[in-house]
């Protein structure tokens, strides 16, 4: 075993521990933050199923539990699922949302492996 | 959400598929809102931010002495404290939903591992003893139980990863990008390369596509990680040899290596054990051979408070506790003390090749 110093400022940091931090001055209006997030994605849940199974009946005539857990969608199909996905956030988190500048995922890699 | 524990829906890419439709979907979601809501918002929460320190008079000198100061001004601000509460809840919850969905599963799972440890290509070495010093025991990037405690961790990370990149490392695409910018020696020998920190070998599979001849090895801590890591490489037909060890403890020859990789392990060391590492890279490596570390940069680099201030809060709220000791202890000057030439010494270089330190042919 490896003798090393346990490391207690760790612990100290205040998101060790599940469901700590809280980054307002009323806890509650970070969980409303989170539930208005979670009912979000509950509704686009129940969006895509509904988006698959009317894709399946135009396509095969029917749909069954299976048909949906198995769905694979193609590109077309994938590219709509994604449009509708992308509308929907925006149209609900759209305040919050900056559509004149912003960064995306990719540049994470350009900060650690620059191109060039 | 509608569970259903029977029905066969294959994989995404080299990933097993998660339980439900429901689940995927809701993933899917959670990875459109980090977009939306934390990059596409991050331009603006940094404006916000950067003026509010300013008024503060929060200028210089807050790491580590000021950052509960830092932490109170920018929390003040509506929108950051928005922005943290989305970047903190999403992280909660794909890992929750993660874990959730695979676990009706487990047995499965962790039969495949079983089987798979004594299958080819390449092999798996670990030991079911091991004692795991403190500072890997911690939930990194809040993942449930870290890269340790779950035997299952390998797999959940596979999945999100896949959330974190938002479908761009889709079929490991990023770390096949990194890895054909990796530096080699300059004799142009890679006859054995090492990926330390390799977790599901991601990394490491790269080094062996980019190399094929080559006996390519993924070190990791984690028992879980280099377990799943070689079920996947072995599914994807690759021969890579894979082992438990500690970075700062490598069970391996002298003068053993052509090239030792550490894709983004740094960052999640606290310092006493960088320094370890660097000279355990350093005795593994053969004279000649060539050290390559990608990571953040160095302090000196950063583009501002409002990044250091972020980099705080990744350590305090995303399971990234080491990040700020890495990213102030001036790795750049560390390789060469441990007796590595480092090959670029300006940041913009860096930022572009990485950290590359050669061990010379004789030691200095």
């Amino acid at each position: 075993m490896l003798d090393q110093t346990p490391l207690d400022y760790v612990k100290d940091l205040p998101g060790f521990e599940r469901g700590h931090p809280h980054y307002f001055k009323d806890p509650m209006i970070d969980h409303l933050l989170e539930i208005v997030m979670m009912i979000g994605g509950e509704l686009w849940v129940e969006r895509d199923r509904r988006l698959i199974m009317e894709h399946l009946l135009e396509s095969k005539g029917s749909v069954t539990q299976t048909m949906v857990e198995q769905f694979e969608p193609d590109d077309e199909m994938a590219e709509k699922l994604s449009t509708a996905r992308d509308h929907f956030t925006k149209r609900v988190f759209g305040c919050l949302y900056d559509t004149d500048e912003h960064t995306d995922v990719g540049d994470f890699f350009n900060v650690i492996g620059k191109e060039g | 959400m509608l569970r259903n524990d029977v029905i066969d829906r294959g994989t995404r890419g080299q990933t097993p598929a998660l339980n439900t439709r429901a689940d995927e979907a809701f993933l899917d979601y959670i990875s459109d809102m980090r977009n939306t809501l934390m990059h596409g918002t991050h331009k603006r929460v940094e404006e916000q931010s950067a003026a509010a320190l300013e008024k503060a008079g929060l200028t210089e000198n807050l790491w580590p002495d000021r950052v509960y100061d830092m932490r109170t001004t920018m929390t003040d601000v509506p929108e950051v404290a928005s922005w943290l509460r989305a970047k903190r809840s999403l992280q909660e919850a794909y890992w929750q939903t993660i874990v959730d969905s695979y676990s009706s599963r487990q047995d499965e799972f962790l039969h495949m591992l079983e089987v798979s440890d004594s299958e080819g290509p390449g092999s798996v070495h670990w030991d079911p003893d091991f004692k795991y010093p403190d500072y890997a025991t911690v939930d990194i990037h809040i993942q449930p139980g870290g890269y340790v405690a779950d035997p299952l961790c390998g797999l959940h990370y596979d999945y999100g990863t896949k959330v974190f990149f938002g479908g761009m490392n889709d079929g490991d695409a990023l770390h096949a990008k990194m890895c054909g910018k990796t530096a080699i020696p300059k004799d142009g020998q890679v006859n054995r390369a090492m990926d330390i920190g390799c977790a599901i070998g991601q990394f490491s599979c790269a080094l062996k596509r980019r190399f094929p001849d080559a006996e390519v090895w993924g070190m990791d801590i984690g028992a879980p990680m280099v377990r799943y890591a070689h079920s996947r490489a072995a599914k994807q037909g690759l021969d890579v040899n894979f082992a438990q060890m500690a970075s700062e403890k490598l069970n391996s020859p002298d003068n053993h290596f052509d090239l030792v990789t550490a894709h983004l392990l740094f960052h999640e060391l606290p310092e006493p054990i960088i320094k370890q590492t660097i000279a355990e890279v350093y005795r593994v490596l053969r004279p000649g051979g060539t050290f390559v570390l990608w990571d953040f940069p160095s302090d000196a680099a950063a583009d501002g408070r409002f990044s250091g201030f972020m980099r705080y809060m990744d350590a305090a709220d995303n399971g990234e506790p080491y990040s700020c000791e890495f990213v102030s202890c001036d790795v750049e000057t560390l390789i060469p003390q441990a007796g590595f030439i480092l090959r670029y010494d300006d940041l913009d270089d860096i930022a572009r090749h990485g950290r590359i330190g050669d061990k010379p042919e004789q030691r200095t």
